[in-house]
């Protein structure tokens, strides 16, 4: 069901996190002109302003949090766009206690009965995906499953779109929209994010590929390589043996232009990738001897 | 340059008082028996029995109309949460009891081992966001150590101003974004209204520095998400993600660097762009030191138990960071010297006496436990001695294998294999963090700790930062305000206040590295000094290990390699060594400790409007 465009004048992010590093939040404040702030001030033209509910940034806390989460997932709320960042755990690594579920919000203290059994993450994202306008997978861990699900981790956990399935559609009409990176530059994400609005407010339409990236900003290429080093095993590349992964940063950089992997000497690990550390970290070690 | 590598320890000043090792006339770590046949299976039984005393008391009162348990969650992650349990009597406004639960659970241990060694610096750095930078360093130097790789001076120096960029980063983020809005006008107007009225009363003493003339203006300005401060704090956090993202190439997850060097072209323009916002981020740090300052001064006023908020004894270890181009080598056995040369130099200080400042004392006398953590105790040693036959616990790193116990191991054959069935009761287990040690001490890390150490090591290493009696003075030149001398003191306890302040001084302390740095960059330019990697091979068989602080505090990796593979890999992050639980002798773990220490200031008369939040600023001065 679409909903109406009018009503999206105030819109709610819902940042959930799953397992991961926090890095994918700390690129989304990194983010300027516009950045998060200028949303939440209402600052960007055609987007909505919006209303950051995190576990770790926004003014509720405690009770009060988890009934934001409890209303917009009944539906009482306002529209609301749902973020995940990090991977979801399948099974619980953990022998009886308090593990994967959501106990608490921006420190929250809540009073604990005996029988302490609160939901599963999974269980929150699925009711709030069933009435988000739009769902945003950020970071690899999101997206693929990232290094939680690389070889070696002994953690069973899923993507985003494993969870929700690939036919999940939002009450926007958009599938899961992969942000993914390890981590993805902010602006990268609050780029999306605008042109999400836009097209809920159907303005411009949201063009994925196929991976259900934006794909105006994926659709450029980059060559897993290792970082540019003075010595000889390194340089002379055939690169037309190489495989190349879809990447923002070659022509983003990371901040305001500035960095960016290969732009400045750095390695690329393909970490836009799914099972990145297992697939490209090989073509990316500074000493090929050892390969 | 001195030569520490021989020093013995004065006099009859001891380094370990629990751990059974001494140091010879050479200065040379033995066993104080050796005929001990498992020196380091001891307990302290003391401790145990506080715990058990303190057990029964919270059981007794169990039956008490005011008693409650709370679940808290310090840092907000929806999942795993570095939760606390707290036992409180509301009634006698009192806290029984704290334990700390859930904590994350980290792959990356387990992921690196059997990967070919580099790979270790990639998916480390992927352990924490706001600490890829360190995590990256701390693995380029445990590989630099198992390989005697060392980096020419400009890698180094970059390393070092990339570091900076991340420290002040994370120190701005947890200053702006999540303990200043505890101590904000929204916060105090619920829990303690008669303070914030007497805040709006009270003239700001530094208001030609910063700006606010009352401390009401401060507290307003510290409202989440729309105070000034903030949004302040917000726009510089992302100054300084430049500065690492210049260097590092990005801030997140840095992909340049390497054992052995940098991948970034050393340019004057570079550095020149550095420059500029590094001069911002020193004009930052003054003001926000003053703010600071002022705020901790009145509240101390306005009510003294702001004092004993997350009190806790002076037990303090940082490893140091920041190299000093010269000395450093990347060997263990110099590493007494590098580590002395640090612009912030390591040390251990248990009970506010200085123990040691000496990298390889540091590094023996660590060890993880696993009595409260979901893993099984690992049953071989490989090593009982490091490289300079100085004698290893087995619980230390070098020994320390990661074996987790999952509800339903069908996941990890290969763990669950290794799992003894002496694999401990299950219900004693409670968190994901094992809980590391330094004779046998639960040790608080982080800005306090780091600047404490600088101001009992009194080495000078950085031309803008002098040791004074009892503390540090920085000196930071005019930029667009006047140059200013920042003062820190040696603060009479540890506790969650002096920890903001610490953090708060360190971006100054930071920024004065990184200002020192630039200009010793611009002389290698100068000099043609340009070089930025060395070659390096590492060899088939060998161990290291990298000592670097992230904001959070004190950071160390350690790896095994063997036919140049990664067979054991050890991180022991600073949440480690906060959030910890209890050990064998059921020493609570350190926020357990400053937990049980907190008296509860805000207003309430039931349990309904009890908002906790002086738990809260106990966890979140944790930086960060
Ligand atoms: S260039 Fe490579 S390493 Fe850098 S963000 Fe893109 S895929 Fe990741």
């Amino acid at each position: 069901m679409q909903s109406e465009p009018e009503s999206l004048d105030e819109v709610s992010l819902i940042w959930m996190t799953g397992i991961g590093c926090n890095g994918c939040t700390l690129a989304m404040l990194e983010a300027s002109d516009p950045g998060i702030d200028d949303l939440i001030f209402g600052n960007v033209p055609d987007a909505p302003r919006v209303t950051l509910i995190h576990p770790e940034l926004s003014m509720e806390s405690g009770a009060q949090y988890l009934g934001l989460l409890e209303r917009a997932a009944s539906g009482t709320s306002a529209p609301f766009v749902l973020v995940l960042e990090g991977a979801l755990p399948v099974d619980l690594p953990n022998p009886g206690g308090v593990s994967h579920v959501i106990t608490a919000a921006a420190g929250e203290v809540t009073e604990s009965p005996s029988t302490f059994s609160p939901p599963t993450l999974a269980l929150w994202i699925e009711r709030l995906a069933a009435r988000a306008e739009a769902v945003i997978a950020i970071g690899s861990c999101a997206s693929w499953g990232g290094i939680p699900a690389s070889s070696g981790s002994a953690l069973h956990v899923q993507s985003l779109s494993d969870l929700l399935g690939h036919h999940y559609v939002s009450r926007g009409g958009l599938p899961v929209v992969n942000i993914p990176g390890c981590a993805p530059p902010g602006q990268v994400f609050i780029e999306t994010l605008i042109y999400v609005f836009l097209h809920l407010k159907q303005f411009v339409p949201l063009d994925l590929d196929e991976e259900r990236r934006p794909r105006w900003l994926y659709r450029h290429n980059v060559y897993p390589l290792p970082p540019r080093v003075e010595y000889p095993p390194a340089v002379g590349f055939d690169l037309s043996q190489r495989p190349t992964v879809g990447c923002p940063v070659p022509v983003t950089g990371w901040v305001r232009n500035i960095g960016g992997c290969t732009k400045v000497g750095g390695s690329c690990i393909g970490c836009t990738e799914r099972d990145f550390v297992d697939r490209f970290l090989a073509l990316a070690r500074p000493d090929p001897a050892l390969n | 340059m001195h030569s520490r590598h021989g020093r013995q320890p004065a006099g009859d000043h001891l380094v370990f008082r629990s751990l059974p090792i001494q140091f010879d006339s050479y200065g040379r770590a033995q066993l104080r028996d050796e005929d001990v046949p498992e020196p380091f299976d001891f307990v302290i039984e003391a401790r145990r029995q506080r715990a058990r005393q303190r057990e029964q008391f919270v059981e007794q009162s169990r039956g008490r109309a005011g008693f409650r348990h709370f679940v808290i969650n310090p840092q907000g992650s929806t999942t795993i949460p570095p939760g606390i349990i707290v036992a409180l009597d509301l009634d006698q406004r009192r806290i029984l009891d704290a334990q700390a639960e859930g904590g994350e659970y980290s792959p990356q241990e387990l992921v690196i081992i059997n990967r070919k060694p580099s790979d270790a610096v990639t998916i480390s750095a992927r352990t924490r966001g706001g600490a890829g930078g360190a995590h990256t360093i701390a693995a380029s130097l445990a590989l630099e150590m198992a390989g005697g790789i060392t980096p020419p001076p400009l890698a180094i120096i970059t390393r070092n101003l990339g570091s900076c960029g991340e420290m002040i980063a994370e120190c701005i983020r947890h200053l702006s974004l999540h303990t200043g809005p505890d101590y904000s006008e929204e916060v105090f107007a619920r829990s303690s209204p008669a303070i914030l009225e007497v805040a709006r009363r009270t003239p700001a003493p530094g208001a030609a520095i910063h700006g606010y003339d009352s401390i009401g203006d401060i507290l307003q300005a510290f409202n989440r998400l729309r105070g000034e401060l903030c949004l302040e704090g917000l726009r510089h956090f992302r100054i300084a993600s430049e500065v690492t993202t210049l260097v590092f190439g990005r801030s997140i997850h840095p992909t340049t660097l390497f054992p052995g060097g940098n991948g970034i072209q050393a340019s004057r323009e570079t550095f020149n762009l550095l420059l500029g916002r590094v001069t911002a981020l020193l004009d930052y740090a003054k003001k926000i030191s003053a703010v600071w300052d002022d705020l901790i001064e009145f509240l101390y006023e306005a009510d003294p138990r702001f004092r004993r908020l997350g009190e806790l004894p002076a037990n303090l270890i940082s490893v140091g960071l920041w190299e000093d181009p010269e000395t450093y080598d990347g060997s263990y056995a110099n590493c007494n010297e590098w580590g002395a040369r640090r612009l912030s130099t390591p040390g251990a200080i248990v009970n506010g006496e200085k123990r040691t400042d000496r990298l390889t004392d540091l590094n023996i006398g660590i060890e993880e436990f696993v009595d409260s953590a979901h893993y099984a105790e690992w049953q071989t040693a490989r090593f009982s001695a490091d490289p300079l036959s100085s004698p290893l616990s087995p619980r230390h790193p070098w020994n320390r294998e990661t074996l987790p116990l999952f509800a339903n191991a069908s996941h990890s054959d290969t763990a669950a294999d290794k799992i003894s069935a002496s694999g401990g009761d299950a219900r004693r287990r409670h968190t994901w963090l094992s809980a590391p040690r330094w004779d046998r001490e639960a040790m608080e890390c982080g800005p306090l700790a780091r600047l404490w150490v600088n101001a009992l090591n009194v080495y000078n290493n950085c031309e803008f930062i002098d040791v004074v009696r009892g503390g540090l003075e920085i000196n930071i030149p005019k930029g667009q305000q006047e140059a200013r001398r920042l003062l820190w003191r040696i603060p009479e306890r540890s506790n969650a206040l002096e920890r903001n302040r610490a953090a708060a001084c360190q971006i100054g302390y930071a920024g004065m590295v990184a200002y020192a740095s630039l200009l010793r960059a611009f002389d290698c330019l100068r000099h043609g000094e340009t070089q930025m990697s060395n070659p390096f091979m590492l060899p088939a068989r060998s161990i290291g290990a990298g000592f670097w602080e992230s904001a959070g505090g004190a950071l160390t990796h350690h790896v095994v390699v063997r036919n140049q593979q990664i067979t054991n890999y050890q991180i022991i992050p600073p949440s480690e060594w906060i959030f910890s639980s209890r050990d064998a002798s059921e020493t609570p773990g350190v926020i357990e400790a400053a937990i049980h220490n907190t008296p509860l200031t805000e207003d309430f008369t039931n349990s309904e409007d009890f908002t906790g939040i002086d738990i809260l600023r106990v966890l979140r001065s944790f930086a960060p």
